[in-house]
């Protein structure tokens, strides 16, 4: 069972996610996909919104992440569909940096 | 005061679309006006053999943008229409209501038109093509009774008609000219393999056979293949090829030739004509030759690409192709282009239905297929964009960790 805090889960350490990589984890029982773009670390929903395509195996390139199934792009800082064939946006968590691991919200923003 | 400029774009499609869309995006604020022959708006093509054709998606799926979207953005949509004739010197397209269209820029986004099967018999109810919505919504309510379902060309189209048929309970049967499926894009070692993939799936794959003659009263009742066989069917489906929509532009001093000719900024020999999509014959910078492609990212790609260039803001387009076929459980993803190669190098087995296979030309990867397989794709773009000298040898050994022999 994942640490959990208000309303925050521990899903992995902070080294386990470098810069322009990507890391699939679970949250709440849900797939969600980890990045570090510029430093920063993001979650966002982990199956495309297309046809469920496994979100950590694709590409990044700065911000935008790459399905590997039909190759849809989406902005792993908004969720936002930016290139079809996925057109419905990710959902996006917060996320915070403690005691050297990375906590994401349980639920997503918004 | 000045006039504001007018683009016409000819062809309401993927390419169309996204062009239009593009224009907006870069601040274009003149005229756009979208003509498209067909009634609905740019839609995509994809899930017209796939989920849309096996009715696992709705239709509002399929479509680019919303009404809505064309009409708060002021792209004019002028569908059921098609361009009859260019008239380059006067900047004018006349469409074939008989309206004329004057443009300040013209982008031809025409796409392609399957070719036609003329043998006969060819007029008999239950035979069709599959390119429009109304193909697929016809198709889809065949495959949903379980009709006897003939498939005639095993390219793309007719590999994946075959799958969603075959999925949906259809008995189905193949026809293919060439030795194996999908042999022009994939080549005879991978097209066997998908020959293998259908049977084992239940298809009757018959290859090195032609149609001779479809029989019936009416409606369509068997079809006699070019062995002589007679094989009794409901329904047929006809992906023999396509050809680009180009006739319009017969005489019109426009450079033809395989599609439209277009440089790497996707310019036509005319002055402010552009041709993007399935019908352009473009000029890829770096590979140093032509290139023609129908598939969907190519569709989007340039059409984004040929948009930025019609308002001066282009750069030369120049893209490693991709494309991707649903069949059965099978994702087959194609990185890169490859017209012809000295050997390919194949990794994992393909009996596990995940294995990738590398088309090597003069010891250079020009392009890599997955099936159920991403991670080589990475790899792939890597060699192929780097144009990266590598062993064969150790494509194939999968005790050689690629992400750790070729870094980024």
């Amino acid at each position: 069972m994942a640490e959990e805090k208000d309303g925050f889960e521990a899903v992995a350490s902070e080294d386990e996610v470098k810069e322009g990589e990507l890391l699939g984890v679970d949250v709440d029982g849900q797939p969600v996909v980890l990045a570090r773009v510029e430093g920063q670390v993001y979650a966002m929903g982990g199956l495309c919104t297309h046809m469920h395509g496994p979100l950590a195996e694709g590409t990044l390139d700065r911000d935008v992440l790459e399905c590997p199934v039909h190759r849809g792009h989406f902005n792993i800082r908004t969720g936002e569909a930016v290139k079809p064939p996925p057109r419905e946006p990710e959902p996006v968590y917060d996320v915070k940096i403690e005691d050297g691991r990375i906590w994401v919200s349980r639920k997503p923003r918004g | 005061m000045t006039k504001s400029p007018r683009y016409v774009i000819l062809g309401a499609s993927l390419t169309g679309g996204t062009a239009a869309a593009t224009l907006r995006k870069e601040g274009f604020d003149g005229e756009i006006v979208l003509v498209g022959a067909e009634p609905d708006p740019p839609y995509e093509r994809p899930p017209l053999s796939k989920d849309y054709l096996r009715r696992e998606s709705p239709r509002d799926n399929v479509f680019l943008n919303t009404p809505q979207y064309y009409e708060e953005q002021q792209i004019h949509l002028r569908l059921g229409q098609k361009a009859a004739r260019l008239n380059s010197a006067e900047k004018r397209v006349v469409l074939d209501s008989g309206d004329e269209l004057a443009y300040d820029k013209l982008l031809i986004a025409t796409g392609v038109n399957p070719r036609e099967l003329a043998v006969p018999g060819s007029d008999l109810l239950g035979i069709t093509y599959l390119r429009t919505l109304p193909h697929a919504d016809a198709l889809g309510e065949a495959l949903q009774k379980r009709l006897r379902v003939l498939v005639v060309g095993a390219g793309f189209i007719g590999s994946e008609v075959a799958a969603s048929a075959r999925s949906l309970g259809c008995e189905v049967t193949m026809l293919e000219v060439a030795p194996v499926p999908l042999v022009r894009a994939l080549g005879e070692k991978l097209g066997a393999v998908y020959a293998g993939f259908h049977r084992e799936q239940g298809v009757d794959v018959r290859t090195n056979t032609g149609i001779a003659e479809f029989r019936g009263s009416g409606q369509l009742e068997a079809a006699i293949t070019s062995t002589g066989d007679v094989i009794p069917c409901d329904v047929a489906v006809i992906g023999v090829g396509v050809a680009p929509a180009t006739g319009f532009l017969e005489g019109s001093g426009l450079d033809l030739q395989n599609g439209v000719l277009t440089d790497e900024f996707c310019r036509t020999n005319l002055p402010d004509v552009s041709a993007a999509g399935d019908v352009a014959n473009w000029w890829h910078p770096t590979w140093q030759e032509r290139l023609r492609l129908e598939h969907y990212d190519n569709a989007i790609n340039q059409g984004a690409a040929v948009a930025k260039s019609m308002l001066g803001k282009g750069e030369p387009y120049a893209p490693v192709p991709h494309f991707w076929s649903d069949q059965y459980d099978l994702n087959l993803q194609y990185l890169g282009y490859a017209s012809r190669w000295d050997e390919i190098a194949i990794r994992g087995k393909p009996s596990d239905h995940s294995f990738s296979a590398f088309y090597l030309a003069d010891g250079r990867v020009r392009a890599c297929l997955s099936v159920n397989r991403f991670r080589d794709q990475k790899v792939a773009r890597r060699l192929i964009s780097g144009g990266t000298p590598v062993d064969a040898r150790r494509l194939s050994d999968e005790a050689v960790d690629l992400g750790i022999a070729f870094p980024p």
